[in-house]
């Protein structure tokens, strides 16, 4: 497979065990989402993932019962935590249970399941530990002008405070190694994690790519999806962060 | 003594009072404990004195006691908006960690309803 990835570094000789279909855990964070999160959990099984976990964020819908439809393993948060604290769930599960690699993935629709195979294949080739889809290197459907210009300046704040050269800082599409996944600490619990992990990478050395892919835009992920306001939360409870113990 | 200081002066000794007697016991972060105490009786010092303040803002070429009082609140301001900030940050994270052991205590297979096997803390006669 050609791929048409953006490679920081390559690590050396790699003794990871083999990734498999077995060892390969999806991880959807899902809060409120119970219109689309069946459609969402119906692509990721006809693509053919093995092992998914859907973590409901404490959602005051149907998420974790139409979750329970599908052969998954459901988590659920008492409270609502934020998306990076899903995450984090999601990622000590499934390395709990022996993931060696670990994808998230949107649980509202925007990401494309057919992907995930392309995704993982730097990882599994040894070329990285973690592995950034890019939306912009890849196609976006429907992304209003608003929301490019406000990806743009995120790109250039990560570039600023990371030295990061990535063209897209803030995708949900990711793959990590079992390794990248211990090393990485999550500790913003809500959309700040985006960022967190970005400064981890550049921080703890992790080899990374950036693999282009398809980020589909509804009315409803719009209406879920980050503002300006919630731009400037982020960069407060990173500042933050870095101060909390 | 005016009705201001009649109102205030006996609160404030009675919370420095109440805040030493904290002290005393070991209650409490002492440190947090002694810039309150510092901060009242810089408090009651300033309300038993008023003059006090425009002394001290004339020295500093402020001029008015009412400008050194805006200056003193907008230096302070900040740090203890931080430092609440700072506390809800850390009890957030205390709050999210116990839900997150709570998430993973209790997950199970969507289809089956298998609990996680591996877990030792899920009571499998409980879920079944």
């Amino acid at each position: 497979m050609t791929l048409n990835t953006l490679s920081n570094a390559h690590p050396g000789p790699d003794s990871r065990p083999t990734i498999s279909r077995s060892n390969t855990w999806v991880i959807v964070p899902a809060y409120n989402e119970s219109d689309r999160l069946a459609t969402t959990l119906a692509s990721l099984r006809s693509a053919g993932v093995g092992q998914i976990v859907v973590v409901d964020d404490g959602s005051r819908d149907d998420t974790s019962a139409v979750a329970a439809a599908f052969p998954v393993w459901v988590l659920r948060h008492p409270i609502n935590c934020g998306q990076g604290a899903a995450l984090r769930t999601g990622l000590e599960f499934a390395m709990s249970k022996g993931a060696e690699c670990l994808v998230t993935f949107d649980g509202d629709g925007q990401h494309d399941a057919r992907q995930i195979e392309r995704l993982i294949e730097p990882i599994r080739a040894g070329r990285c530990e973690v592995v950034l889809g890019t939306r912009f290197k890849g196609e976006t459907i429907a992304m209003p002008f608003q929301r490019k210009c406000l990806l743009a300046a995120a790109v250039w704040f990560t570039r600023m405070t990371t030295g990061l050269r990535l063209t897209d800082s803030h995708n949900g599409f990711r793959v990590f190694s079992r390794k990248a996944a211990q090393t990485i600490e999550l500790k913003q619990p809500r959309m700040a994690h985006a960022s967190e992990i970005l400064d981890q990478i550049a921080r703890k050395g992790l080899p990374y790519e950036e693999v282009p892919v398809t980020i589909r835009y509804t009315a409803a992920t719009l209406e879920k999806g980050q503002s300006t306001f919630d731009a400037a939360r982020i960069g407060g409870d990173l500042m933050l962060g870095r101060f909390v113990k | 003594m005016n009705l201001f200081q009649w109102l205030v002066l006996p609160v404030l000794t009675l919370i420095i009072l109440l805040d030493i007697r904290g002290l005393t016991h070991r209650r409490g972060n002492v440190t947090l404990r002694l810039t309150r105490i510092a901060a009242w009786c810089m408090a009651f010092v300033l309300i038993w004195d008023p003059a006090l303040t425009s002394m001290i803002s004339r020295q500093l070429g402020i001029g008015r006691g009412t400008d050194l009082v805006v200056y003193v609140f907008m230096l302070f301001a900040p740090v203890v908006w931080f430092r609440m900030q700072a506390q809800t940050h850390s009890l957030q994270r205390k709050v999210i960690e116990l839900a997150r052991i709570e998430a993973i205590r209790s997950a199970c297979r969507g289809d089956t309803g298998e609990v996680d096997p591996t877990n030792p803390h899920v009571d499998l006669a409980e879920t079944t």
